[in-house]
């Protein structure tokens, strides 16, 4: 678990960013430039998460866990690849269909990440 | 002729500097706050306390109007649900001027709902989603879906059109999926002020002040959360998660990201309460026959707070945005009940006659222990509460399903 945590870090943080860049895109706060850089940082990202995940060799009780923070992180690269398409087409629907992967990803590490780490985010 | 030249230049001079000290070039108070201040000039205010953000403020005036105007629109009707419930919370943490009684207390994460006269509701907050940190991980009590807790208490979930997100912490914003045809309503400056600390410069503080998680002050190494649990630091009640939710309403064109006061229809109106719990927190005002309600969010977290003057929840606050958002509640229910119709999201004393706002209470069927309120009815709608309602207090730390496979 421990090994997981600063990985866990770059993965939200990376998602966090590119979910906002992309809402801040939306509502003209952020351009186009600025969203490609947030969505290849955050793939780049992924990718790296991914390969640092698979080199960790968990213990038989947490293997569920380990691959189901392997499936969300597979699921943002796919997300983040198609929001990235936009940039080659010109069209934003691209965000729209790469929006579920994101969202079920998201929830995935949530799950795991409560497990994992129970007082990562206290009551606010 | 050159003697007479220097007369006159000293005699010019002379008159320049005693000019200067008493005329044009000295700083005026009131000046300096009209050019800091400019904005405010047409509503006539052309001096504003020290201690209020431009951004976000609305004069006495301003809010009094808003009360003249709310008052000749239609009459709605509210009620609060118990999204979920933090047990055991130490009372110090909460409120700070409690930490002497060194007692633990159990906070209600509150939802309003507001019905308007065309039947179409409002919803106020959004409740928690994070099952599986809600029930395996966490002391907390009481979950249920809003959907299902409408249903139980009369009120029909596909009538909700509107999600005001008093602010974006996970606890408040968590359910906006189940409702795919509402718009949600956010500030601006809430996101703006997510997406500032995620890129906080880690230059001077060695990367212990973050986003999402912290790194060891010390050893630069990251560590995880009790030892450096970011629970202060600024962004941290939003998990990607949440973020997630926002970004669903905004792609599917369901979102509207407001700057500041907003008038949603006659008889509702936000009200900015920056840095009143996090940087966009956002009030509801609601004409009821009641009076100005004012639903606060965890700007409002503790209603005894707003009657006694103390903060509570202090996360993202500056407190003295706090009590000035206190004091916009006071305005608006100035005409009738006064801090009474201030609307808590945590307040321990909810759901009981100490808070009487919250007094007709009822424990929803098959509720979780969640509870429920009927604050007001707007003339001619009948009550939701039943005929014998169970108020007898309980605990449920029992899990809905919530497993997510890979």
């Amino acid at each position: 678990m421990r090994a997981m945590w600063p990985i866990h870090g770059d993965v939200e943080r990376s998602l966090t960013r590119m979910s906002l860049g992309q809402i801040l895109y939306k509502t003209d706060d952020l351009g186009r430039a600025e969203l490609k850089t947030r969505i290849e940082q955050a793939l780049v990202t992924y990718r790296g998460a991914e390969t640092r995940i698979r080199a960790l060799s968990p213990p038989t009780s947490l293997r569920g866990d380990h691959e189901q923070y392997l499936a969300a992180v597979r699921l943002f690269q796919e997300s983040a690849s198609e929001a990235i398409k936009m940039f080659k087409d010109g069209r934003e629907e691209h965000l729209l269909a790469a929006y579920p992967k994101s969202q079920e990803g998201s929830d995935k590490i949530r799950e795991v990440g409560g497990k994992f780490w129970p007082n990562e985010f206290p009551p606010n | 002729m050159i003697r007479k030249l220097l007369r006159v230049a000293m005699i010019v001079g002379l008159v320049g500097v005693v000019g200067g000290l008493g005329g044009a070039d000295v700083l005026q108070a009131r000046q300096d706050d009209k050019e800091d201040h400019g904005g405010n000039q047409n509503n006539g205010e052309d001096k504003l306390p020290p201690q209020v953000l431009r951004s976000g403020f609305e004069s006495t005036d301003q809010l009094l109007r808003d009360v003249e105007r709310a008052e000749t629109a239609p009459l709605y009707s509210a009620w609060i649900v118990e999204s979920s419930r933090f047990m055991f919370v130490p009372f110090g943490g909460f409120q700070p001027d409690m930490a002497g009684l060194n007692t633990t207390v159990n906070l209600p994460v509150n939802v309003g709902i507001i019905e308007g006269p065309d039947g179409k509701i409002t919803l106020y907050d959004s409740g928690w989603k994070q099952l599986a940190y809600i029930f395996d991980w966490n002391t907390s009590c009481c979950w249920k879906g809003i959907r299902d807790q409408m249903h139980a208490i009369g009120l029909d979930p596909d009538k909700v059109t509107r999600i005001v997100l008093g602010h974006a912490h996970w606890d408040h914003a968590g359910q906006l999926s189940e409702f795919p045809d509402a718009v949600a309503y956010i500030q601006k400056e809430e996101l703006k002020q997510i997406d500032f600390f995620l890129n906080y410069p880690v230059d001077f503080n060695a990367g212990h002040i973050r986003a999402v998680n912290t790194v060891d002050p010390l050893t630069g190494a990251q560590v995880g959360p009790p030892a450096q649990a970011c629970a202060r630091t600024p962004v941290c009640g939003y998990p990607p998660q949440t973020i997630q939710e926002i970004l669903g309403k905004v792609l599917h064109g369901k979102a509207k990201i407001i700057d500041g006061r907003h008038e949603v229809t006659p008889g509702l109106v936000i009200h900015p309460a920056f840095r009143g719990h996090t940087y966009g927190s956002q009030l509801l005002q609601v004409n009821t026959a009641r009076g100005q309600l004012v639903f606060g969010s965890d700007t409002y977290s503790s209603w005894t707070g707003i009657r006694d003057w103390l903060v509570a929840n202090i996360q993202q606050t500056d407190t003295i945005q706090q009590f000035l958002a206190y004091e916009k509640c006071y305005v608006l229910a100035s005409r009738l009940n006064s801090f009474n119709n201030c609307v808590a999201a945590h307040e321990p004393i909810s759901y009981t006659a100490a808070y009487p706002l919250t007094a007709n209470w009822w424990n929803i069927p098959d509720g979780n222990c969640s509870r429920a309120a009927e604050l007001i009815l707007a003339p001619g709608k009948t009550t939701h509460v039943p005929a014998s309602p169970n108020r007898t207090l309980c605990v449920s730390m029992t899990a809905p399903p919530h497993t997510v496979s890979p």
